[in-house]
């Protein structure tokens, strides 16, 4: 008797191999089918998606066949007056799609083409004073926002310009028993949340209030027989998911908790060797989000024919060396 | 039919739908991929409104274009605030992670074109189709925050209320939620006060959010948005009162039993434990019960499941937060002890001590009985994990 684990079988004839050409194609024709259903439905985090895609690509050193002054021009189209981006023209302004339209300007080493000043202000703007940020003028707080305020200023050396005590302190403040993170105050651990409140950490250089052993177990217990990983107990393993407890346990110095090879084969497997792409799992359908996790997660891992990805910023080392970002990770 | 055309015509069934019935309560998409003659893809029966798959394209490329058109000041012709109301509701019934569109809904609910309750009514609707769609939470937040202002407004301007703002939460006070309501009714019926209508629709709005938290977390497992949606209400509607926390505490229990590989229904009982644990002192003095006797209510809760359901990876961490807080609250007891009576507290303090070795031993000795020897394999891989915990975290204690 019992209750067979929520997880996935690989089959034989899942890929085992990384088939990079084929991922560069698909990310590559992605953006060309402008009219599509698919594409007017997905404008709402279009500058996100262009950060997925671009990323992947500069990822499989493969992002000069992207247009770069096209996508330059559409990202100045998106600030707004008060300094934020919106993710896509005439898409209101938001923290998430202004870091997203900043790591993409420090992918091309372009961020003088928009008004620096002005994001700084945005940004500044929606700290609160229990150290909290906004996500955008509507008021609502999560810690995936303080991960985006922190980042973004990061990304334009402008660190100094929040309060940062009390930025951490309120991260702080949505830890749970399990050493892990929440949304807000009292919210369960979510392995998404729990990478943006790490890497907000890692970026101020305040991982030393982690309870890392308490976290770790709670990161690497979320592998599966599969050997992929899930982002909260009794979910399926999702490519995703991997990235983010990979990359918090890569942070937090505990890479070595988890079964690395039954981890690949994993990513792997979520492969269509037809289109190219990952999916969320094996059989699944492709998507750009899961293909940039998937490669990331593989370069965490070891897969010398992908760049070295930075686990925080979830970009390629070399630029966030360009940057001249220094993080100590434990 | 031109596709504009098709959509606008759409469109117009859409809203006639809404016009027929203002009381519709669900909404979803029905397999049916091609048009059938004569008949409209946009059905309504007793209050459920269903759109037929082949037509879901043409009204969301109608409708979003054409608000995001006069969004873009694109637009050919003026439209009209209701006329723009139409639209939003058509593209988030639709793709309700268009947070833009919520955006225009928030400034027509700011100039009074939408007002709040018709904009909660879509809301939930939007809901019952998309039950963990983040944006549509948010924006439900937002729109409640306002809903809470009004409501506190309106109790402030009559001569019993109390009410006001602390530390950005809500006093409560002034609504007197918390009353029984049929006594909150007589009194002001005595007292011979309208206030009676503004706790009243506070209170029957506040019910109506829960219920959209449960159904929910029902329509989708393991939905975080909805649990964390279901804390909001309590930190900012209810301001933690002692008696919703223990009214949540009993209904979330049976919700849990029926769900019992959901992380989120645990979650919420230890989030409602642990905020009860800084209010002891109110429930013993109104409710004579002590913190302990719920704590080890709850411990007897999750043995008992873990026995009956074999091999659940949640239980298990919800036994570990269950276990951690009745041994810090016996080793605070033994800390107070400490300070209160210094000199005689020693042997007192060695009794203790033997206590919370005890209920160490204890938990240790009945996870070995009825975990490693269970002949469910992943309950003694669970039993083993929750062994090595216990040993990490007591015994150099």
């Amino acid at each position: 008797m019992g209750t067979p684990i929520k997880d996935v079988v690989i089959s034989d004839s899942a890929p085992k191999s990384l088939l990079l050409d084929k991922h560069a194609d698909y990310i590559a024709a992605y953006g060309s089918k402008k009219d599509d259903y698919e594409y007017i439905m997905t404008e709402f985090l279009r500058m996100s998606g262009m950060y997925w895609g671009l990323t992947a690509m500069d990822l499989m050193s493969q992002l000069e066949r992207m247009n770069k002054d096209e996508v330059i021009e559409f990202i100045q189209q998106c600030q707004h007056e008060c300094g934020g981006f919106g993710a896509s023209i005439g898409h209101d302004p938001h923290l998430l799609y202004t870091l997203s339209a900043v790591q993409i300007l420090t992918l091309y080493d372009s961020q003088q083409s928009v008004n620096i000043d002005k994001i700084v202000e945005y940004i500044t703007s929606l700290q609160q004073d229990d150290g909290s940020f906004y996500g955008d003028k509507w008021g609502e707080v999560d810690t995936r926002f303080s991960f985006c305020a922190v980042a973004c200023l990061a990304l334009i050396n402008q660190l100094d310009t929040i309060n940062v005590d009390k930025a951490v302190q309120f991260v702080l403040s949505c830890m749970n028993f399990d050493g892990g993170f929440g949304c807000r105050p009292g919210s369960e651990s979510h392995s998404g949340q729990i990478y943006c409140c790490v890497g907000m950490l890692a970026i101020v250089g305040r991982l030393h209030l982690i309870n890392t052993d308490m976290l770790g177990w709670w990161l690497c217990e979320r592998q599966l027989p599969s050997g992929g990983l899930n982002g909260r107990p009794e979910k399926l393993p999702d490519v995703c998911y991997s990235w983010w407890v990979l990359s918090s346990l890569k942070i937090i110095g505990k890479l070595h908790w988890i079964n690395k090879d039954k981890l690949v084969k994993f990513i792997l497997a979520c492969q269509d060797d037809e289109t190219g792409g990952f999916a969320d799992r094996p059989g699944d359908m492709v998507d750009p989000f899961h293909t940039l996790f998937g490669l990331a997660g593989l370069s965490l891992l070891g897969d010398e024919s992908i760049k070295q990805v930075n686990p925080v910023f979830c970009m390629p080392e070399e630029v966030i060396r360009r940057a001249g970002i220094k993080m100590d990770l434990l | 039919m031109d596709i504009d055309r098709r959509g606008w015509r759409l469109f117009q069934d859409l809203n006639n739908a809404f016009k027929r019935d203002p009381n519709i309560d669900e909404f979803d998409f029905i397999p049916v991929l091609e048009p059938r003659n004569n008949k409209s893809p946009i059905v309504l029966v007793e209050h459920k409104l269903g759109l037929e798959l082949w037509c879901v394209k043409i009204l969301f490329q109608y409708s979003y274009r054409s608000l995001m058109a006069w969004r873009n000041k694109k637009a050919s012709k003026f439209l009209a605030p209701q006329e723009l109301s139409l639209l939003t509701r058509s593209v988030v019934l639709i793709n309700p992670e268009c947070y833009t569109v919520w955006n225009i809904r928030k400034e027509m609910i700011e100039s009074g074109d939408i007002s709040i309750t018709d904009d909660l009514k879509l809301n939930s609707i939007v809901l019952t189709k998309h039950p963990k769609s983040s944006e549509t939470f948010m924006h439900r937040r937002w729109v409640l925050s306002r809903f809470i202002e009004n409501h506190l407004q309106s109790s402030q301007g009559s001569t019993c209320s109390t009410g006001s703002g602390i530390d950005g939460f809500v006093s409560i006070e002034g609504i007197d939620l918390n009353v029984d309501l049929a006594a909150q009714n007589q009194l002001h019926a005595q007292n011979g006060e309208d206030n009676g209508q503004v706790g009243n629709d506070y209170h029957k709005q506040m019910k109506l959010e829960i219920n959209v938290c449960t159904s929910s977390a029902d329509k989708y497992p393991c939905n975080y948005y909805a649990w964390s949606h279901r804390t909001w209400i309590i930190q900012h509607c209810y301001n933690c009162s002692t008696q919703v926390l223990l009214s949540e505490l009993q209904t979330s229990q049976s919700w849990v039993e029926k769900h019992i590989s959901d992380m989120c229904g645990y979650h919420y009982r230890e989030y409602l434990l642990t905020t009860l644990s800084s209010q002891k002192h109110q429930l013993w003095i109104h409710f004579s019960i002590q913190y302990t006797s719920l704590m080890e209510k709850e411990h007897h809760f999750i043995l008992d499941l873990i026995s009956t359901y074999p091999g659940h990876e949640t239980m298990w961490y919800h036994r570990k937060f269950v276990f951690s807080s009745l041994y810090d609250l016996h080793s605070h007891i033994s800390d107070d002890d400490n300070n209160e009576r210094d000199c005689e507290s020693n042997l007192k303090k060695t009794r203790l001590e033997i206590d919370y070795m005890e209920l160490f031993k204890t938990e240790l000795d009945s996870v070995e009985i009825h975990g490693v020897k269970s002949s469910s394999i992943p309950q003694q891989r669970f039993s083993q994990n929750y062994i090595n915990w216990l040993n990490r975290t007591f015994k150099v204690k």
